[in-house]
């Protein structure tokens, strides 16, 4: 309302400027100006000035300023033009007005979205991470917990979510960060300090550090901590003491309810620990289910499991950019007990996608559920390093091919899970288009048009994009 | 608010164009003073509200609003600050209100500044400015609308194109629209004189003024685009005979042809109607050039065939109003008499020949220009007309336009002696031959069409400098004198020395460059020189640095010529992240007679890197002329008898009892 009143004045106050000389009465105007006059007058000057120069003669200058005085003549008697006198008509001037206001406001209603604030980035920031962390979005949910905690940088619940919020996302060095912050603010609260504690751990590649173990120990000393317990039996398997940290495992699972939610993964450990000692698993977990069995002894059927190896393994050797299938190998040779040809297996996945970090953690997930970072670490293969990137620059060609197809085929899983990223379709779009795998390119657009179908810049970058990289 | 009350602003500047078109014209018919005078002020009105529109869109710009759709396609929230405001115009629909609002300022100008201009005269011209304004401002807010919104505004834009982010493509845009765009009061004073049926000397020196801003922003607005290829594409080369660049050829060439038939209208009453169809043909192609530029037939035939609502839009536009204008010229042409009477052998006649040759170099222009796009058009073949069609067709044209651009001033009006300027002429082609001489003994230059050229452009400015010492008295006066004189000459004649002298200088550095270029393409790893020409390049270093909004690789190169050093350039290698896009920053360093000129090209993977070096000679010659001849027009326009405004009912009074 205010703005239609703002932009209703404005035309009406415009409508009257327009119409200002319908308003003002008593001006007489000459039709035709002495202009022509000066201009003759001014050509008589010029002659005179060139005379004077000895660029003419004084019977040129003649001869030239008779003409010229003929043809003011001429104009002179042209110049009889009328006077026109402008007289006040309100009523003309009204509607004038009126007119210019009409098709002003009629043509803005018509194409104009009043209602519309401005939307400066500035103010904008805020209102957009709220607006994705609702939805769900984690980074937003960070970039939110960031502004909060430089504002207000004592408060133990923002440093708690964001930590948690990190955890989440899976960067585990900064959530370590901030767990640390939010331990020294909770004044050294058990299960505050047993968060951290598994962060630094999980930052250190499910390695139990010896601060995380002292930290552990702590919170078991003021009291009963099942995430305290169940790293420290963790730790004791890292230093090789399987039997121990069996031992503690099982009378973890003793003390719990048989529903409680570490269950399953307390389980699988002593499972693989199981098979790693060759026992025999009833003696630890008496209510063992048969799958369990099976798998602490390798007892899977080895006919169709055999096949089901040869078959991913012949797909594979084709396509190494599969790292589902890799992740399926392992687990098949796993189950077989053949845990040195697991580890190899996401071995080889990891060598196919060095550099796509994304990926790279997958296959962590894979490792540890199928217990094979408890292996000894001779058997552990390398993730891959910042050096290792680098020497990509070294690589023959053949190599780095396969490097960068890892890559991008890392972007396309991780875009898989979360499509909300534009500046990632682009990218794997062009990276295709550069590796000349023009239908996978095709596919990524189409699949990320349906994706924004309902954001149009989105949607022309997209396009705009295709034109550029797709030959037709 | 800001954003909408912007949007509001152009329908206002709609509705006070609309009221300008068709009051004042109603009242020049019906004799009613304040029906003119409401063309005055809608004019006002018309620029202040397109200028508001205007500068809400800059705000929604430098503040990344991204709720606009222009916005978000064409800007992104880390580019630096004077390209968030010169991406305005960086695009189609920002370009399109930069290009009304120039319009409207050219009304606004006219009537503050156009008092002298009898009312009957300046509410017509401002009409039919008004009418071109109109179908302008509903192309833009029906087809191109710079204020649409999006209900869901990204987190960022999209940027805009790296090539464009730069000081000298920057204002490119608004000098040249300075240019199409001021045309257009040539094309309304020629339709005024056609409806009111009045051309005199007069009318010619109303419209002269904004002719000559016109002119000359276009001139620099050329230069600029043409200085921006030479150093931001990286292939050495000025002058591409795109069909961009011809577009605005064609005008400037028309407009140049313009600026010289006004003077004959002026001073002689003759030429008139060679005038005022060169005045609307001037502004159709300016017309025309808008056409090609923002209609997108000019990147694909089909993209404009698929999607031709603008294009159609557009093109709609020019007909009518390039058809309207030639129809009113057809109809009353005849009824205007034409004045003066002249000889062969005169001043009126040299330009009427330097029209001629211009209009027909404009015309070769325009063939190379549309050919192909109407053979793509009609049969689909789609072929290129490149620079071997314009170096044979148009050059000698403007080689004669130039021969004739140094003996016009030898002319006098109405009747020249053609002995006289047989023996001035004829001194000019023995002095220009002999420098040439000089040229290719002493210097020892080789090839006969740069000679060719060479002397066109030395006969161009012994010319000039012999009219102007002619015009000093010389040699029958003194040095006292003639240099008193030489500095009392009117400012219009030092617009045509400077002008042509310019264009002497300009030519000159086009020849030498184009026949006497060295250059050099290797890939080089670093310490290896090379040379080009007389000149030792060698690339030292190359370092990785980030800017504000890019990444870049910058080079070192020293050149030194026989041992000595002369410059170190910094060539650099640029890579925009958010538009993906590479672009090339030559390093230049300018000499009095020639750029050294090197670009850094792809690393090769080993250390190496491709690198190409020039040895440009005039190429700083090209721009010192373009600047002379821009400002030849801007000298022009202070001259005495055009300071427009100037009360010129008090110098009736004062000037009358002394002749």
């Amino acid at each position: 309302m205010l703005f239609w009143s703002l932009i209703a004045a404005t035309s009406l106050l415009a409508g009257l400027w327009l119409a200002r000389p319908f308003l003002r009465g008593g001006h007489v105007d000459m039709d035709a100006s002495d202009g022509a006059m000066s201009v003759y007058r001014d050509q008589i000057e010029e002659l005179e000035r060139d005379h004077a120069a000895g660029l003419i003669s004084a019977e040129e200058r003649d001869q030239a300023r008779q003409e010229i005085e003929r043809r003011a003549l001429v104009a002179a008697r042209r110049m009889d033009g009328g006077l026109s006198v402008s007289r006040r008509s309100p009523a003309i001037a009204a509607s004038l007005a009126a007119l210019a206001a009409l098709t002003a406001l009629g043509g803005y209603a018509l194409t104009g979205v009043p209602t519309e604030p401005d939307r400066p980035l500035a103010s904008r920031r805020a209102e957009t991470l709220e607006r994705m962390a609702a939805a769900g979005d984690v980074n937003s949910r960070i970039a939110l917990l960031i502004d909060k905690t430089s504002a207000n940088p004592t408060s133990f619940e923002d440093w708690w979510t964001l930590a948690q919020s990190y955890s989440a996302i899976g960067n585990h060095s900064a959530s370590v960060d901030a767990y640390r912050k939010a331990v020294e603010l909770s004044g050294d609260r058990p299960a505050v300090l047993s968060a951290y504690a598994e962060a630094m751990t999980l930052a250190n590649g499910n390695k139990v550090p010896d601060a995380a173990r002292l930290a552990f120990e702590q919170v078991l000393n003021r009291g009963p901590d099942v995430r305290a317990r169940y790293y420290i039996a963790l730790a004791k398997a890292q230093a090789q003491d399987f039997d121990a940290a069996l031992e503690d495992w099982t009378a973890l699972v003793r003390d719990s309810q048989p529903d409680a939610p570490w269950m399953p993964l307390v389980r699988r450990d002593i499972v693989n620990m199981v098979r790693f000692l060759n026992a025999d698993v009833t003696e630890y977990l008496p209510d063992a289910s048969p799958q369990e069995i099976a798998s602490a002894g390798g007892a899977l059927v080895p006919a169709e499991s055999a096949s089901q190896i040869a078959d991913l393994e012949r797909s594979l050797a084709d396509d190494p950019h599969d790292y589902k299938g890799w992740i399926e190998l392992a687990t098949l040779r796993a189950g077989n007990g053949e845990n040195e040809a697991a580890a190899n297996a996401l071995a080889e996945a990891r060598s196919s996608y060095a550099g796509a970090p994304f990926v790279l953690q997958k296959i962590d997930e894979a490792a540890r559920r199928l217990g094979l970072d408890l292996l000894p670490p001779a058997v552990e293969p390398a993730g891959p390093s910042q050096a290792d990137i680098e020497a990509a620059a070294d690589m023959s060609e053949g190599e780095r091919d396969d490097m960068i197809e890892g890559m991008v085929a890392g972007l396309a899983a991780k875009l898989e899970d979360a499509p909300n990223n534009p500046d990632g379709w682009i990218m794997l779009v062009r990276s295709y288009a550069v590796m000349g795998q023009d239908e996978k390119a095709r596919d990524a657009i189409s699949r990320a048009e349906a994706h924004f179908a309902d954001s149009t810049p989105v949607l022309e970058r997209l396009r705009a994009e295709a034109a550029t990289v797709l030959t037709e | 608010m800001i954003t909408e009350f912007g949007h509001f602003a152009l329908w206002l500047a709609l509705a006070a164009a609309v009221v300008q078109s068709v009051v004042p014209l109603w009242g020049a018919r019906n004799g009613s003073a304040a029906g003119m005078r409401v063309a005055d002020s809608a004019a006002q009105i018309q620029f202040l509200a397109v200028g508001v529109a205007f500068a809400a869109l800059v705000r929604a710009y430098v503040v990344s609003d991204f709720s606009l759709e222009t916005v978000a396609l064409n800007s992104h929230s880390t580019k630096p600050m004077l390209y968030k405001v010169t991406g305005v115009w960086a695009n189609h629909e920002g370009s399109m209100l930069l290009w009304v609002m120039m319009l409207a300022l050219f009304g606004m100008l006219i009537s503050l500044f156009g008092r002298m201009i009898p009312v009957a005269m300046r509410a017509t011209v401002l009409a039919v400015q008004a009418i071109i304004g109109v179908g302008f401002y509903l192309f833009i807010l029906l087809t191109s609308n710079p204020f649409v919104r999006v209900a869901n505004p990204p987190l960022d834009g999209r940027g805009m194109n790296p090539l464009l982010q730069d000081p000298g493509v920057a204002f490119h845009p608004p000098l040249l629209y300075l240019g199409y765009v001021g045309f257009s009061t040539a094309f309304a004073f020629a339709l005024a004189a056609l409806i009111t049926g009045r051309v005199d000397p007069a009318w010619a020196r109303w419209m002269r003024p904004w002719v000559l801003i016109a002119w000359s922003g276009l001139t620099a607005g050329i230069a600029l685009g043409s200085w921006w290829a030479y150093y931001e594409l990286g292939w050495g080369g000025f002058w591409f005979w795109d069909p961009v660049e011809n577009a605005s050829f064609m005008p400037w060439l028309i407009g140049t042809a313009l600026l010289h038939s006004a003077i004959v209208v002026e001073k002689r009453n003759a030429l008139l109607h060679w005038t005022i169809l060169l005045a609307i043909l001037t502004f159709s192609l300016s017309l025309i050039g808008t056409f090609l530029v923002r209609s997108g037939i000019l990147s694909s035939v089909h993209a404009f065939a698929n999607d031709p609502e603008r294009g159609i839009f557009i093109l709609g536009l020019l007909c009518l109003y390039i058809g309207a204008a030639l129809t009113l010229f057809a109809w009353r042409a005849g009824d205007l008499r034409e004045g003066g009477v002249f000889a062969f052998w005169s001043r009126e006649s040299g330009l009427l020949v330097n029209n001629v040759l211009l209009s027909t170099a404009s015309g070769v222009v325009f063939v190379g220009t549309l050919y192909p796009l109407v053979l793509e058009l009609v049969t689909g073949d789609k072929i290129t007309v490149g620079a071997p069609y314009f170096n044979q067709t148009f050059l000698p044209i403007f080689g004669l336009t130039m021969l004739a651009a140094g003996i016009g001033p030898f002319l006098s009006w109405k009747r020249a002696r053609p002995a006289v300027v047989l023996r001035r002429a004829a001194l000019t082609t023995a002095i220009s031959a002999a420098l040439t001489a000089g040229l290719a003994v002493g210097v020892g230059l080789g090839e006969p069409v740069g000679l060719l050229g060479a002397f066109i452009a030395l006969w161009l400015a012994v010319a000039t400098l012999q009219d102007l010492g002619h015009r000093a008295g010389l040699p029958n006066v003194n040095a006292r004198v003639a240099v008193r004189r030489v500095f009392g000459l009117p400012r219009s004649a030092w617009g045509l020395y400077i002008g042509h002298t310019g264009l002497s200088i300009a030519a000159a550095g086009v020849v030498a460059v184009s026949v006497w270029k060295a250059e050099e393409i290797r890939t080089v790893s670093p310490g290896t020189a090379l040379d080009v020409g007389p000149y030792a390049f060698t690339l030292t270093e190359t370092r990785n640095e980030t800017g504000p909004n890019y990444q870049t690789t910058i080079a070192t190169i020293e050149v030194s010529r026989d041992g000595t050093p002369i410059a170190t350039l910094h060539p650099e290698r640029r890579w925009y992240p958010v538009e993906g896009r590479p672009t090339t920053e030559a390093g230049i360093r300018s000499l009095w007679h020639g750029d050294l000129y090197a670009v850094l090209g792809d690393p090769d993977g080993a250390g190496r890197n491709v690198v190409r070096y020039y040895y440009n000679p005039g190429v700083p010659w090209m721009w010192l002329g373009g600047v002379m001849i821009a400002l030849a027009g801007l000298i022009s326009l202070t001259d005495r008898r055009l300071r427009i405004g100037a009360p010129s009912r008090r110098r009736v009074s004062t000037a009358q009892p002394a002749e």
